[in-house]
C-alpha cells in the first residue's frame, strides 16, 4: 500500500512538472512553423499540409524509419541545456547572451519586416550549440528556413544559425541551386555616366 | 612518440576500416550486380514495350536507360514520341521492396523518390515496377532508377579511392579524405537524399537543395509532357551538386568541431558556382561517358543544353580540341554555344570551361596511364573529390594528419575565406586539382598503370585552358613550415595571361563615372528582398525600414541618409588583356589602429595630417591581424571599411565612425545594427552583400561596357554590387572614404610572395617564419592589403 501511495504520489507530481518542462520548451519545438503578416503583427500556426505542398516543405511524418546516425563525432552536449558545445566550456567562459524563448518569432519578424505583404517564412529548428570562441560563449539557434515571396515564385531554402537570444540572423549557407537563374536578375538599366 | 602513438592507433583503425571497406564494397558490388538483362515484356500494338506489371519479375520494372534523343538516336524527335518505343524490352532491376527508397541506417545508399515533396510514397503492394511512360509513377521509377545507379557507383568509386588509402595495402600518400570517412558518416548527409520526380511549380527549371537535401525536377513550360526526368542525364548534374556537396563537406562534417556546411559558390555569380555547375555537367558524362548533357530536357525545346568538348557540333568554328581551340580562360567565360553571339554572364556557361578541361584530362589521361575511358572518368573522379574535400574544409585542415590553418585560415574565419577573402576561383581550383594529381599520379606510378605521369602534360593542358593561373603547387596550404616550393614550369605559360593588379583602376577617363550608385526605391526594395532570401549573414538594419519597405530612398542617384545604397564601382582594365574573377570586398579588414586610418599602404593615404595611423607612431599597422579579429592568435581588430571626415582644431580629419559618433554626439542606440554595433554604426556593408564580382573586364573596357548588350543596357544581379546601408542620421554634408579591396583570378601578384615592392609596409611576422618568395601568401595576409589592390571610394552623403 505504501508503495502504491509513493507511486502515486511521484505520478500526480510528475503531471505538472510535465507540462511546466512542455510549456517552457514550446519554443523549442522543431516541426515547422509558418509566419505571415497581418494588420496586428507577425502572425504564426504550424505550417499546414498545404502550405508544405506549396512551399515543398519536407514533411517527417511521409518520411519512413530512415534516420541515420548523425554524421561525424559527437559533440560534448551542455548538461543544464543539451545544447551541443563547439569549443570548450570552463569556469572562466564568458556568456555573451542567454536563451530567450520568444527567439523564433524575433526572428521572423526581423525577415518579414524586408520582405513583401504576401511572404511566408517558414521555420523549423534544427539544432541548439552554444559556440565558444576565445573564451567567449554564444547561445545559438541552427534552423532551417524556406520563404515563399509570392504565389508564382518557386520558394527557396536556406539554413542559418540566429542568435537565441535577439533572434538577429548569424550566417547563412545552403541555398537552393536553381538551374534556371534568370530570377536572379535584380534590374536591367542603361548606366549613364 | 607522439607519431608512434598515433601511427599505433592508426593500425587499430586501419584493422576496423578495412572491415567496414570490405563490407561496404561487398554491398555495393551486390547491389550494382541487381541491374539484370533479363528478358522480358511483349511488344505493345503501338510499337512499344508494354510495360506492365505483368511483364516483369519482382523487385523489376523498365525506364529510359538514356534521354529520348540519344535512344531514338533523333535530334528533331517530336515532343509527342511514344516514349515507350524506347523502353528496353529487358526488365531493370528496381527496389526489393513496396517504396521507393532505400532504408539507411548507417547506409550511403539512402534516399527516396516521390513525385513531389508532399505526395506520400508510392506503394507498389505486388513490388513490380514497370508502368506505362506517360504516368508519374513511370517517373518516379525512372528517377529512383537511375538515381540508384548513379548513387551506387558514387560510392563503389569513392569506397575504392579511400581503400588506396585506408585499405590493407595503403599507398603512404597524403590524402584529404578524412579517415573518418565512412565511419562518422561523413559521405551523406544525416537525412536521406529525397528526389521529386515531377514538381508541378517548376516550370523550365530544376533544383538541388543542400538545405532540404532534395533534387526536384520540373517540365518544359510549353510541351509539358516533356519532363525533365526523363532525361538521366539533367538527373545526373542535379546529382552531382549532391555530391559536390556531399565532397566540399566531406572533411568538415568528420572533423565535428564546425556546425555549418562549406558551400562551392555563394553568390549569384562567382566563380565557384560556376566551377560546381561545370562539375555537375561532368558528372553526367562520369556517368555516361558522352561529353554533352541535357539533349532532350534543356537542349530539345530550351536551347539549353551543353556540351562538354570542343568537338560538339552545337560549337561555334574556331573551338577545336587543338591548344589553339581549347575553350579557355577567360575568353569563353560568357559563350553560350545556342547563342553564340550573345554575351553573358551566367555560371552555366562560364561552368563549361570546367566541363571541358576535365573531359579533356580524362581523355588525356587514357592516353598517359593506358586506362579505358571507363577507369579514367573514375580516376578523375577521385582527383575531384580530393579536390573540393580539401577546399571545403572549415576545420581548416585539408590534409589527414596534418596540422590546422593549412586551408580556410582558422575554423572561426573559414566561411569568411571561402565566401570572400580567398573564395574558390579557377585559380585556386585548379591548382589544388593539380595538387592532387602531382602528389598521386606524378608521385606513384602504380597509379598510371606504371607509367612515368609528366606533370608537364597536366601543365600544358591546363594552358591549353588558360587555366595554368598558379605559379606552384601549393603542396602545404597555408601551414607554417619550411618547403621547397613546388614550382610549374613557366615555359608552360604560354596561353594563359597573368596581369599585374596596379592593371586594375576606378575608371577616371573623362566624363565617366567612378561609380554608379543605385537608390531607387523600387530598385533597392527588390534588392532587400532578394538579400532577406539568405543571401546576406546578418540582417538589414530596422533603421532604414517602414511597413516592410525601404523608408528613405529617394532616387536621386547620391548616398543619402537612410538608404540602402547599391554601388557598382566602374573599375577599369587598363592592361591589353581580359582580366578576369574580379571581386571588390567591402568587408571589414585590418586597415585602422585606435579609431585611425592606417596610411602604410600603396597610396599613403591619409597622411597624418589628415588623420592618418603611420607605422613609426602606430606599429599595429604593419602587422596583418593573425585570426582576422577574432582574438585567439593576436588582440589585432577588423575594422569596417569606412569611414569618415570630421573637423578637429579646425582641420579636417579621417576618424572612424565611433570618433565620428562622438565628435557629433550621435546616440549609440541610433546605430544600424543596434547600440552594440558602434565601429559600423552610420555606414556598413551588410554582411553578404560586401562582394561584388565581375565575370570579366576586357582589355580597355569597364565591366559595364564588356557586358552592354545591343540595347545599350546591362543586367544586374545582387552579386555584380555590394550594397551599403546608410544611417538615418548621418549629418547630411559628411564625407565618407569607403577603403575598398579588389583582386582577380588571373592576377600575376595578387597571390604570391614577391621580392617586388608591394607598396605596402608590412613587418614580417615573427608567428609565420617560413615565408618565402614565390611561395603563396598564407591565410592571415588575406586580412590585410598584399594580396589586393586598395580602392579609396569616397563620397558625400547628400539629402
Amino acid at each position: 500500500m505504501k508503495l502504491f501511495k509513493n507511486i502515486l504520489f511521484i505520478a500526480i507530481l510528475s503531471i505538472p512538472v510535465y507540462y511546466t518542462v512542455k510549456i517552457m520548451n514550446a519554443n523549442e519545438d522543431k516541426s515547422w512553423q509558418t509566419y505571415y503578416k497581418s494588420p496586428e503583427g507577425t502572425n504564426v500556426h504550424q505550417t499546414t499540409y498545404k502550405e508544405k505542398k506549396k512551399a515543398r516543405i519536407i514533411s517527417d511524418s511521409f518520411t519512413k524509419d530512415k534516420k541515420r546516425e548523425p554524421a561525424s563525432i559527437p559533440r560534448p552536449r551542455d548538461k543544464k541545456t543539451n545544447r551541443e558545445v563547439l569549443g570548450k566550456i570552463d569556469k572562466n567562459t564568458l556568456f555573451e547572451n542567454k536563451p530567450n524563448s520568444n527567439w523564433k518569432k524575433i526572428y521572423a519578424d526581423e525577415l518579414l519586416s524586408k520582405l513583401g505583404p504576401d511572404s511566408k517564412v517558414f521555420i523549423k529548428k534544427n539544432l541548439g550549440i552554444i559556440r565558444v570562441i576565445a573564451g567567449k560563449a554564444t547561445y545559438i539557434e541552427q534552423v532551417q528556413v524556406t520563404i515563399q515571396n509570392d504565389k508564382d515564385s518557386p520558394p527557396n531554402s536556406f539554413e542559418a544559425q540566429v542568435d537565441a537570444q535577439t533572434g538577429k540572423q548569424l550566417s547563412v549557407w545552403n541555398r537552393t541551386n536553381f538551374e534556371d537563374t534568370k530570377k536572379d536578375i535584380i534590374m536591367k538599366k542603361r548606366l549613364v555616366p | 612518440m607522439e607519431d608512434l602513438k598515433r601511427n599505433g592507433l592508426f593500425n587499430l583503425k586501419i584493422k576496423k576500416q578495412t572491415i567496414f571497406m570490405s563490407a561496404l564494397v561487398a554491398y555495393t558490388l551486390c547491389l550494382t550486380s541487381c541491374v539484370p538483362s533479363q528478358s522480358g515484356g511483349s511488344s505493345s500494338s503501338s510499337g512499344g514495350v508494354a510495360n506492365t506489371s505483368a511483364s516483369v519479375n519482382i523487385g523489376y520494372g523498365r525506364v529510359l536507360h538514356d534521354n529520348p534523343i540519344i535512344l531514338s538516336g533523333n535530334s528533331s524527335l517530336d515532343h509527342t514520341v511514344n516514349l515507350n518505343s524506347l523502353l528496353k524490352t529487358s526488365q531493370d532491376f528496381v527496389i526489393d521492396g513496396q517504396y521507393l527508397q532505400k532504408t539507411c541506417v548507417d547506409d550511403p545508399h539512402c534516399f527516396e523518390v516521390k513525385k513531389d515533396s508532399i505526395t506520400s510514397l508510392y506503394q507498389s503492394t505486388n513490388q513490380k515496377w514497370a508502368f506505362d511512360t506517360s504516368t508519374v509513377e513511370f517517373d518516379q521509377v525512372q528517377m529512383f532508377t537511375h538515381m540508384n545507379w548513379m548513387i551506387s557507383k558514387y560510392n563503389t568509386d569513392l569506397s575504392s579511392t579511400y581503400s588506396t588509402y585506408y585499405g590493407s595495402n595503403p599507398s603512404g600518400l597524403s590524402t584529404s579524405l578524412p579517415m573518418s570517412l565512412f565511419t562518422s558518416g561523413s559521405t551523406w548527409e544525416t537525412s536521406p537524399l529525397r528526389g521529386y520526380a515531377l514538381c508541378d511549380d517548376l516550370p523550365n527549371n530544376a533544383f538541388f537543395s543542400p538545405s532540404t537535401y532534395s533534387i526536384c525536377l520540373g517540365f518544359d513550360s510549353i510541351y509539358e509532357d516533356v519532363k525533365f526526368v526523363q532525361d538521366p542525364t539533367t538527373l545526373y548534374h542535379e546529382l552531382g551538386h549532391a555530391f559536390v556537396h556531399n565532397a566540399m563537406n566531406f572533411r568538415t562534417r568528420a572533423s565535428g568541431t564546425v556546425a555549418i556546411d562549406s558551400n562551392l559558390g555563394y553568390f549569384s555569380y562567382d566563380e565557384g558556382k560556376a566551377i560546381n555547375e561545370g562539375i555537375a555537367d561532368y558528372f553526367s558524362y562520369y556517368m555516361t561517358g558522352r561529353a554533352h548533357v541535357g539533349e532532350w530536357s534543356m537542349g530539345r525545346f530550351l536551347n539549353l543544353s551543353r556540351p562538354m568538348e570542343e568537338s560538339d557540333d552545337l560549337h561555334v568554328a574556331g573551338i577545336s580540341e587543338t591548344s589553339e581551340g581549347r575553350l579557355s580562360y577567360p575568353t569563353y567565360l560568357g559563350y553560350d554555344p545556342n547563342n553564340p553571339e550573345e554575351n553573358y554572364e551566367e555560371i552555366h556557361y562560364a561552368g563549361q570551361i570546367m566541363s571541358h578541361f576535365l573531359v579533356a584530362f580524362t581523355k588525356d589521361l587514357q592516353t598517359a596511364c593506358s586506362f579505358n575511358n571507363s577507369y579514367a572518368r573514375t580516376f578523375t573522379f577521385r582527383l575531384l573529390m580530393e579536390t573540393m574535400a580539401y577546399l571545403g574544409d572549415f576545420s581548416s585542415i585539408g590534409i589527414e594528419g596534418a596540422a590546422t590553418y593549412g586551408v580556410n585560415h582558422t575554423p572561426e574565419n573559414a566561411k569568411e575565406w571561402l565566401q570572400k577573402n580567398k573564395p574558390i576561383t579557377y585559380r585556386r581550383f585548379s591548382q589544388t586539382f593539380s595538387r592532387f594529381v602531382k602528389s598521386s599520379l606524378a608521385t606513384d606510378s602504380s597509379l598510371c598503370n606504371f607509367n612515368s605521369y609528366n606533370i608537364q602534360r597536366l601543365e600544358q593542358l591546363l594552358d591549353d585552358y588558360g587555366l595554368l593561373l598558379f605559379k606552384n603547387y601549393d603542396m602545404n596550404g597555408s601551414r607554417s613550415l619550411a618547403e621547397t616550393i613546388q614550382n610549374v614550369e613557366e615555359l608552360n605559360r604560354q596561353k594563359t595571361v597573368l596581369i599585374k593588379k596596379n592593371q586594375l583602376l576606378v575608371d577616371s577617363r573623362s566624363g565617366n563615372s567612378k561609380a554608379f550608385i543605385f537608390d531607387s526605391y523600387s530598385d533597392m526594395n527588390a534588392a532587400a528582398t532578394s538579400l532577406t532570401n539568405g543571401f546576406i549573414d546578418g540582417s538589414l538594419s530596422t533603421t532604414i525600414f517602414e511597413n516592410g519597405n525601404l523608408k528613405y530612398n529617394n532616387g536621386n542617384g547620391q548616398v543619402s541618409p537612410g538608404e540602402l545604397v547599391g554601388i557598382l564601382l566602374n573599375l577599369y582594365n587598363n592592361s591589353n588583356s581580359t582580366m578576369a574573377g574580379v571581386r571588390i570586398l567591402a568587408n571589414d579588414w585590418d586597415h585602422m589602429q585606435d579609431g585611425k586610418p592606417c596610411n602604410n599602404f600603396e597610396d599613403n593615404f591619409p597622411s597624418e595630417s589628415q588623420g592618418g595611423a603611420s607605422v613609426s607612431n602606430y606599429p599595429g599597422c604593419a602587422e596583418e591581424a593573425l585570426d582576422n579579429g577574432v582574438g585567439v592568435l593576436d588582440s589585432q581588430t577588423v575594422e569596417p571599411v569606412c569611414f569618415f571626415q570630421d573637423i578637429q582644431d579646425d582641420a579636417a580629419v579621417w576618424v572612424s565612425q565611433e570618433t565620428f559618433m562622438a565628435s557629433r554626439a550621435i546616440e549609440a542606440t541610433e546605430c544600424l545594427g543596434g547600440s552594440s554595433s558602434t565601429k559600423d554604426c552610420l555606414i556598413r556593408s551588410p554582411k553578404g552583400a560586401d562582394v561584388a564580382w565581375y565575370s570579366r573586364i576586357e582589355p580597355k573596357k569597364t565591366w559595364a561596357e564588356t557586358l552592354v548588350d545591343s540595347n545599350g543596357e546591362n543586367e544586374f544581379k545582387a552579386s555584380n554590387i555590394f550594397f551599403l546601408e546608410v544611417s538615418p542620421s548621418i549629418p547630411p554634408g559628411t564625407t565618407v572614404n569607403c577603403r575598398l579591396r579588389a583582386s582577380f583570378t588571373n592576377c600575376e601578384d595578387c597571390h604570391n610572395i614577391t621580392s617586388d615592392d608591394t607598396g605596402n609596409t608590412y613587418t614580417s611576422n615573427v608567428n609565420t617564419p617560413f615565408e618565402q618568395v614565390g611561395d603563396e601568401y598564407k591565410d592571415y595576409k588575406y586580412s590585410g592589403a598584399d594580396p589586393f589592390r586598395v580602392i579609396n571610394f569616397q563620397f558625400t552623403v547628400i539629402d
